[in-house]
């Protein structure tokens, strides 16, 4: 049996906010274990961060403990916990170039830690600086040493983060959300090399996340937290087999499991509509695309899978020819006339961006929005403009009643059909839709998608679903395109990509999502 | 509409400044029909009556020349609001498409249009003002052009920054890449979506011009006798203005209370067309 490194018992806390009093923790009860990794799992704002903060003793102003007590190694803390931070206790925040400070290279902030702690002499900091910086497996480190943080790369930032924690050889290190703002390929990575530096420095662990996945593949204990309250505590194994809380078990229904409804047809026999042939694309010395190809075929829906940055929505804008690709080409194949088009014209691809909101002119009434493609295509009668808009409003499921009102009284999800009917008017044959449902909530996300479906089948339309999101892609595609630091690296039918992705990269956004081991 | 309402609603500040500028324009208007003292805005002088404390016949006394200091003050007004109105007018419609081009097109377009731009505001801002009347010779026209010429830059500016803002926009790519014209993003997304803050600023400036022709009438180079103007009353009666305080002292309040009214209207605007600064 494990000792408890810190308890904390009924734990009330509440924080003043425009004269009102809002109860942020209520009777809070907390073991940690030295040597295991203690989950806290909850939604953001269920005052996960604040029990990190009051461990730390670093309450914002306006908080107020009511009642509790802290002990560390069965001492009351309570007054000391300035003391223990940063030097028994250490801490791992979300945003790693946010917790540094830009003026500092990467040295100077291990100088100033290591000068107050323990009063080294210049050499000796700059070799147990090394030594943590290989400690966290950073490539290349003297000259990582001299860079600021703006010039590291999200991980690496994450990983010097790590490295600063270390450098005290902590008991106790509290990781908050340290995975939240990293990709899918980091993400596994930061936390592997997390639980190798907890075994190596024989310290503990708080796990702050939102990810219950996360979760439950490294914690040795779980808290689940839902409105400041601890709700269910227990081994990980006793909580994911047997929940008691009914919240904890709706998180656990939405852990996606892979499900078997892929779009029916993954044979691709319809004749081709859209060719991108090794296009290129250089940005300010930095390569944004290297030699992407795709083919899309009639009424099929490619899928394009990629983190932020991967390059696919520069793809998006190359394809819709206003951007300029460095080489390569992309062709719109007429079957009527079995013409080459090089140069994609206008009519032929529409777009459906991600956010409303930025898509539509908030000066402009959404029946100007929706007839603007009309218009600039040299339609002036006001009479078929009517009728146009208003069949293609009926067509989108959005009542005739919207038409002289404004984009910001509009909810999200009609929003997004004023974009989608915007985008369908001139009745494209393939429309590129970029992450055309992440800013909506889940049940608009649904129906939005059936709208599309729907219209896919009615158009005969191919569309080009861009997005990050690989359960969303993999329900709606007929082929999947993997794309990561601008290639394409993986091409091949949902189930394929999904029970045997060939590539790491892809098997770790798939072991991000789903609950599987590959 | 619906700002001039939420301007009005009532009991608010900017409901006040703009009921005292519409009642000044109206009266100032009208002036020359309802006081018995109308021959005085020609420039009639009264000798045997001069330099009267104010009383039930003459409300704000008489100048030096006799003339009726109340029936001047409110015939001025006209003229200082006819300043700030088309010194606004002017600034906006020469800035506004200068900017718009410059924020929309980028490049070396941008460049030139924010360098000629660059070299107006490298002048302090009364300094060319009154090189241009120096030069084009003392009248309120010659005020107007040059409070505008040396004023335009700044809506270059503002226009510019909304108009990089504005561009990014997802509702611009989504027009772009069905072929809009440079012409027609600018009119029906940029115009429409930048002309918020020109209009705020444009009612602060509005107060501003009075001051300067105020200022510019002062020295001798703005209105000229027997026009009326504030800055020139002023001027008119500086000399005495120790032994006589009502002579200066009403066209000077009546010159605090536009501008202020102006900056007002502005700062109303400033909240009416930007929510989130009055949520806060």
């Amino acid at each position: 049996m494990a000792k408890n490194l810190l308890e904390i018992n009924n734990l009330d806390l509440t924080i003043r906010s425009d004269q009102r009093t809002l109860k942020i923790l209520n009777s809070i009860n907390l073991n940690i274990q030295s040597g295991k990794i203690t989950g806290l799992v909850g939604h953001s704002g269920s005052g996960k961060t604040m029990i990190a903060r009051f461990i730390l003793g670093l309450l914002p102003k306006n908080a107020k403990v009511k009642s509790g007590e802290i002990l560390y190694n069965l001492k009351s803390i309570i007054n000391k916990r300035h003391q223990l931070r940063g030097n028994k206790i250490a801490v791992v925040f979300q945003d790693p170039l946010g917790s540094m400070n830009p003026l500092y290279t990467v040295s100077q902030h291990f100088t100033i830690i290591l000068k107050n702690r323990y009063s080294f002499n210049k050499d000796t900091i700059t070799e147990h600086t090394k030594k943590c910086l290989n400690d966290v497996e950073l490539i290349n480190v003297p000259g990582i040493l001299d860079k600021y943080p703006h010039q590291l790369s999200g991980g690496q930032a994450q990983r010097v983060m790590i490295a600063l924690t270390i450098s005290v050889s902590p008991e106790l290190i509290i990781a908050d959300e340290i995975t939240t703002a990293l990709d899918a390929n980091l993400k596994i990575q930061t936390l592997e090399l997390l639980l190798s530096l907890k075994e190596r420095l024989n310290s503990s662990i708080i796990l702050i996340t939102h990810d219950l996945l996360i979760a439950k593949r490294y914690c040795d204990k779980i808290n689940i937290i839902q409105n400041g309250a601890i709700i269910e505590q227990g081994k990980t194994k006793e909580i994911f087999e047997n929940p008691k809380h009914n919240y904890t078990k709706t998180l656990l229904s939405k852990i996606k499991s892979v499900q078997n409804k892929y779009k029916v047809s993954d044979n691709v026999k319809t004749p081709l509509v859209l060719r991108v042939e090794n296009i290129s694309k250089t940005f300010g010395g930095i390569k944004i695309l290297n030699s992407v190809s795709l083919n899309m075929y009639a009424e099929k829906t490619l899928g394009i899978i990629g983190e932020s940055g991967s390059g696919k929505s520069t793809l998006a804008k190359i394809i819709l020819n206003i951007l300029p690709a460095d080489s390569g080409s992309v062709s719109i194949i007429n079957n009527d006339t079995k013409n080459f088009i090089s140069n994609a014209s206008c009519t032929d691809i529409g777009i459906v961006l991600q956010n409303p909101l930025n898509s539509l002119n908030p000066k402009m009434k959404i029946a100007e929005s929706i007839s603007e493609p009309l218009i600039l295509s040299g339609y002036k009668d006001p009479n078929y403009l009517k009728t146009e808009v208003y069949n293609i409003m009926e067509r989108v499921k959005l009542s005739k009643s919207f038409c002289n009102r404004y984009p910001h009284s509009l909810s999200g999800g009609q929003r997004q059909r004023v974009a989608i009917a915007r985008a369908l008017i001139l009745k494209p044959k393939i429309l590129i839709l970029d992450e055309p449902t992440s800013s909506l909530d889940l049940t608009i996300q649904d129906s939005i998608i059936d709208l599309l479906m729907e219209l896919q089948k009615d158009r005969k339309i191919s569309y080009l679903f861009i997005s990050h999101d690989i359960d969303l892609v993999s329900k709606v595609s007929n082929q999947i395109s993997v794309i990561y630091n601008g290639e394409i690296i993986e091409t091949g039918s949902p189930k394929e990509i999904i029970k045997k992705p060939k590539k790491d990269y892809t098997k770790s956004l798939i072991r991000s999502v789903y609950e599987l081991d590959i | 509409m619906e700002i001039i309402k939420q301007l009005l609603r009532p009991k608010s500040i900017t409901s006040y400044a703009l009921f005292f500028l519409v009642f000044l324009l109206i009266l100032s208007i009208f002036i020359p029909f309802i006081s018995p003292y109308a021959e005085d805005l020609q420039g009639a002088v009264h000798f045997e009556i001069a330099n009267q404390q104010p009383s039930i016949s003459h409300w704000f006394g008489t100048d030096a020349a006799g003339r009726d200091m109340f029936t001047l003050t409110i015939g001025a007004a006209i003229t200082s609001l006819k300043i700030a109105l088309m010194v606004v007018f002017i600034s906006v419609l020469v800035g506004t498409p200068f900017g718009l081009i410059a924020g929309t097109f980028g490049g070396w377009i941008d460049e030139i249009i924010m360098r000629v731009a660059d070299g107006f505001l490298a002048f302090p801002p009364l300094v060319l003002p009154i090189m241009i009347t120096a030069v084009l010779g003392p009248s309120l026209e010659n005020v107007i052009l040059g409070i505008a010429i040396s004023w335009f830059p700044w809506y270059v500016r503002i226009a510019r920054a909304q108009a990089v803002v504005v561009k990014n926009y997802d509702f611009v790519l989504v027009s772009k890449t069905l072929g809009a014209s440079r012409l027609h993003i600018i009119i029906k997304h940029i115009l429409p979506n930048s002309i918020s803050p020109i209009v705020i600023q444009g009612s602060i400036d509005a107060g501003y011009a009075i001051l300067i022709s105020a200022g510019l009438s002062f020295i001798g180079l703005g209105a000229q006798p027997p026009e009326v103007e504030w800055g020139l009353l002023i001027t008119q009666s500086r000399v005495q203005f120790l032994n006589y305080w009502w002579t200066i002292t009403f066209p000077g309040l009546f010159i605090i209370f536009t501008v202020m009214c102006f900056n007002i209207i502005g700062d109303g605007l400033r909240d009416i067309l930007n929510p989130k600064i009055v949520k806060d």
